[in-house]
């Protein structure tokens, strides 16, 4: 007997009257005719299969009113899933992108933008606010028109960067700019990974670069690119 | 050696003034030390002092901040090393000996050196 879950893909069947009331289209390639409590796919008869009882089919979720508890719970968990996944793929390709220099460009940007956001007395960080308000408001409007999928999508994308934030706290924290060299880093006192100018070839003769690099206060500074430059000039 | 004077008035101006660019750095230095390792290190230090002169986004520069910030000890046992009376050979035990990374408070500076001193 096959067993075919079609509670998920038409809201305007009703399980209690077991008479045509609508087509449904449970698995997006074939059209189902419901008469007298037997469906009929287009091109023959589907086969026996079971349906249950949804309890509440007047209920207001977008999903359908036929939709399981578990249904429910399973979108939302395969949703949750995604999401988490989501959130650490978008994390990964953050990371790929500080390969580039435009990575950390847009990394610098993106942390003065987060700092704007708290500035109380800034036309931007007011307008960002206002924004981000907004944003906020939508969302909350649209949760009742929201899968458990989309519910469940949003909710693991969240958690998974609630735990990044709960993990890089110390990494913002040791966010500095160095407005004298134009650049920034992150600064764990005894390290620092930076992006800044800095000169190679010699003080006097020598050419400003912007690179990304490493220090390590009173051992080693602007790794790798120093210690090239000294190995190329001999010195 | 007159280089030395030089040397302690750019860290003045780093420490107490923190008005130096790294384009006044370049060209204040004194390059006739340029192949000498022990001075080479300290330009290191200050060089690395003016970079990371840093403040945090809309905020003033913070004179504590940069008071502890480890480039800032560094600077300080520098430039107490290059006042003291040594010389040359004395100035580079000095400093050799000092554990730059030791978290020590800056008060504590003048004993740690005052040791290394009496132990030249």
């Amino acid at each position: 007997m096959a067993s075919l879950d079609i509670s998920r893909n038409f809201s305007k069947f009703s399980f209690s009257t077991g008479k045509e009331v609508d087509t449904a289209n449970p698995h997006g390639e074939r059209e189902y005719t419901c008469s007298d409590g037997k469906w009929t796919a287009e091109g023959g008869t589907l086969d026996e299969f079971t349906v249950s009882d949804s309890g509440d089919s007047s209920g207001s979720s977008s999903e359908g009113a036929g939709l399981t508890k578990g249904g429910i719970v399973s979108e939302f968990g395969s949703g949750f899933v995604d999401g988490f996944g989501g959130g650490v793929d978008s994390t990964v390709d953050f990371f790929k992108s500080l390969t580039t220099e435009q990575g950390w460009k847009d990394l610098g940007i993106g942390m003065v933008d987060f700092a704007m956001l708290g500035c109380q007395t800034c036309p931007q960080g007011m307008l960002m606010r206002s924004q981000l308000a907004n944003n906020t408001y939508s969302y909350i409007q649209n949760i009742p028109n929201m899968t458990a999928y989309q519910m469940g999508y949003d909710f693991g994308f969240g958690s998974e960067k609630a735990l990044e934030i709960l993990a890089t706290r110390k990494l913002v924290g040791s966010f500095k700019t160095y407005p004298r060299a134009n650049g920034f880093g992150f600064d764990f006192g005894s390290i620092r990974f930076d992006v800044h100018t800095f000169r190679l070839g010699g003080r006097k003769t020598g050419y400003n670069v912007w690179r990304p690099h490493i220090d390590i206060p009173g051992k080693v500074k602007h790794w790798p690119w120093h210690q090239i430059d000294k190995w190329k000039r001999g010195v | 050696m007159n280089e030395i004077k030089e040397i302690l008035g750019i860290i003045e101006m780093v420490l107490f003034k923190r008005e130096i660019s790294l384009n006044e750095l370049y060209f204040l230095w004194p390059e006739s030390l340029s192949d000498d390792e022990f001075f080479e290190n300290i330009y290191d230090d200050i060089e690395s002092a003016v970079e990371h002169l840093s403040f945090l986004p809309l905020k003033e520069l913070s004179k504590s901040q940069f008071r502890n910030s480890v480039v800032y000890r560094i600077l300080v046992i520098d430039y107490k090393i290059l006042k003291s009376n040594f010389n040359i050979n004395q100035l580079k035990v000095a400093r050799s000996r000092i554990d730059f990374h030791k978290q020590v408070q800056l008060s504590e500076i003048d004993d740690i050196i005052t040791n290394i001193i009496e132990s030249i």
